[in-house]
């Protein structure tokens, strides 16, 4: 009796995994058929790589501690996410009275960035460090997660999305401690430093891309109608054929300061 | 006794799927090391690219292999080292800096990588990963250039390092269950092939 109950805990894990991916296969492919709005909270969360990517390392970083300290962890990231997404409009509100406010909201797009390398360094540090690492992390990782969905949450706070967040955010946190109980310890601790590098990798290439500007791409020029005027003189016109700018129209007086 | 026989048929089964879809993946482009830009990629097309590309797979495939060849600790710092100094070249090519023949760089390094692992070449411990470290800057350059021009960067990103990740982690894979059978002269015969793949790179 006592096997089979081992036996069932042994799969509950993996069954667990398993249907969740079933769960958000479904959705996917009934997401033009409006399949509601829990569903598009499930969608919008888990399509998101910055959050989903490090969520599963820190996932597998608990899966390499004992039961108490991923525990822990897990309770402290609930705690920070739910934290997180109630401050928004107390961290928003300073940043948006401030007058260089633009520079420091850009600095909000290094959230999900930092959020991937603050878990690739639970993830590959050893054993005893990822400990102590764990407990303030999680809870930091748990805010910038909060934050940042709130930031992007389409819904204005709808019940029912914050519900579908909610649920896979839960589902992507306990799987792997629940699914890779099998796996040896040390398999777990290289795949785990092998995931790390790409989460640090990925980390350093968002943040790089973020604070890159895109390249300036020459968009086709129409042609001109055969009435319109010559342009005036001193203007090069082939610096304005390879130009991304609109030409001004011809009633805006250019003399004119603002 | 049973393990090994066990570890002797898995490796039998591996190499009877493993083999042919080397030989495939190395037919699906026959052109040299490549740098697409597709102004539509994202997750898919970052995810595809080391993939559909065989210099970036036959390299990163080499790098996981040479690891578990050499084992201890090599076998989990090569394919860290990679991905992490690939970044250093992917945010020169995002930045458009100058490099000088890449496609030769990624060349030379299916080919070098290819020779490690056919010579069973196990160099003092720091020499493996600054060799990897190296020919990553190479790879990550080709990445990077195409991120900007990208529709979702940050998934083209993601992306790519994954499918690195995966083809490093199938190169460990493969390199330890064939670690044993025939003294790892298999391992040796897939390097060479490796190998023989980065002198067509430098000639084609």
């Amino acid at each position: 009796m006592q096997d089979h109950a081992r036996s069932a805990a042994r799969w509950l894990g993996p069954a667990f995994a398993l249907g969740g991916v079933v769960a958000f296969a479904v959705l996917w492919l009934e997401r033009a058929n409006y399949p509601g709005i829990i569903a598009y909270g499930v969608l919008h969360t888990i399509t998101s790589y910055e959050r989903v990517l490090p969520l599963l390392a820190i996932g597998i970083a608990f899966a390499q501690n004992r039961w108490r300290y991923a525990s822990a962890g897990i309770l402290l990231l609930i705690v920070g996410a739910v934290v997180g997404w109630a401050s928004k409009d107390q961290i928003l509100t300073p940043l948006l009275t401030r007058p260089d406010a633009v520079k420091y909201l850009g600095y909000l797009r290094l959230l999900g960035p930092v959020s991937c390398i603050l878990a690739g360094l639970v993830l590959a540090a050893p054993e005893t460090v990822c400990r102590f690492l764990i407990p303030p992390i999680s809870l930091l990782f748990g805010a910038m997660l909060g934050f940042s969905l709130a930031l992007e949450d389409p819904s204005l706070g709808q019940r029912l999305y914050i519900l579908g967040i909610g649920a896979t955010l839960l589902w992507v946190i306990l799987v792997p401690p629940f699914a890779l109980q099998q796996v040896p310890r040390a398999w777990l601790r290289t795949g785990g430093r092998i995931m790390a590098s790409w989460l640090f990798a990925i980390g350093i290439m968002l943040g790089a891309l973020k604070l890159v500007p895109a390249p300036r791409v020459a968009t086709p020029v129409p042609p001109a109608p055969a009435s319109a005027p010559e342009p005036s003189s001193g203007t090069d016109s082939t610096a304005v054929t390879h130009s991304v700018l609109p030409t001004p129209p011809s009633w805006i007086d250019q003399t004119r300061q603002p | 006794m049973r393990r090994l026989s066990a570890t002797w048929q898995s490796g039998e089964t591996l190499l009877k799927w493993a083999l042919p879809t080397l030989l495939w993946l190395a037919m699906i482009h026959h052109a040299a090391a490549h740098i697409v830009v597709d102004p539509s990629a994202g997750f898919e097309g970052g995810f595809t690219h080391p993939l559909t590309g065989p210099d970036h797979f036959l390299a990163m495939f080499a790098v996981g292999l040479w690891g578990a060849q050499m084992g201890g600790r090599s076998v989990w710092t090569l394919p860290i080292v990679f991905p992490l100094i690939m970044t250093l070249g992917g945010i020169a090519g995002m930045l458009g800096l100058p490099m000088p023949s890449v496609e030769v760089g990624i060349a030379i390094s299916v080919l070098v990588l290819g020779l490690a692992i056919a010579l069973a070449w196990r160099p003092i411990q720091i020499i493996p990963p600054l060799i990897v470290g190296v020919f990553a800057i190479f790879h990550g350059y080709a990445h990077g250039a195409e991120l900007p021009v990208a529709a979702d960067p940050a998934a083209y990103a993601t992306g790519f390092v994954i499918a690195t990740g995966f083809i490093h982690v199938s190169g460990i894979l493969v390199g330890l269950i064939l670690a044993r059978p025939l003294h790892g002269r298999i391992a040796r015969g897939l390097g060479g092939l490796i190998a023989l793949g980065g002198v067509y790179y430098l000639v084609a």
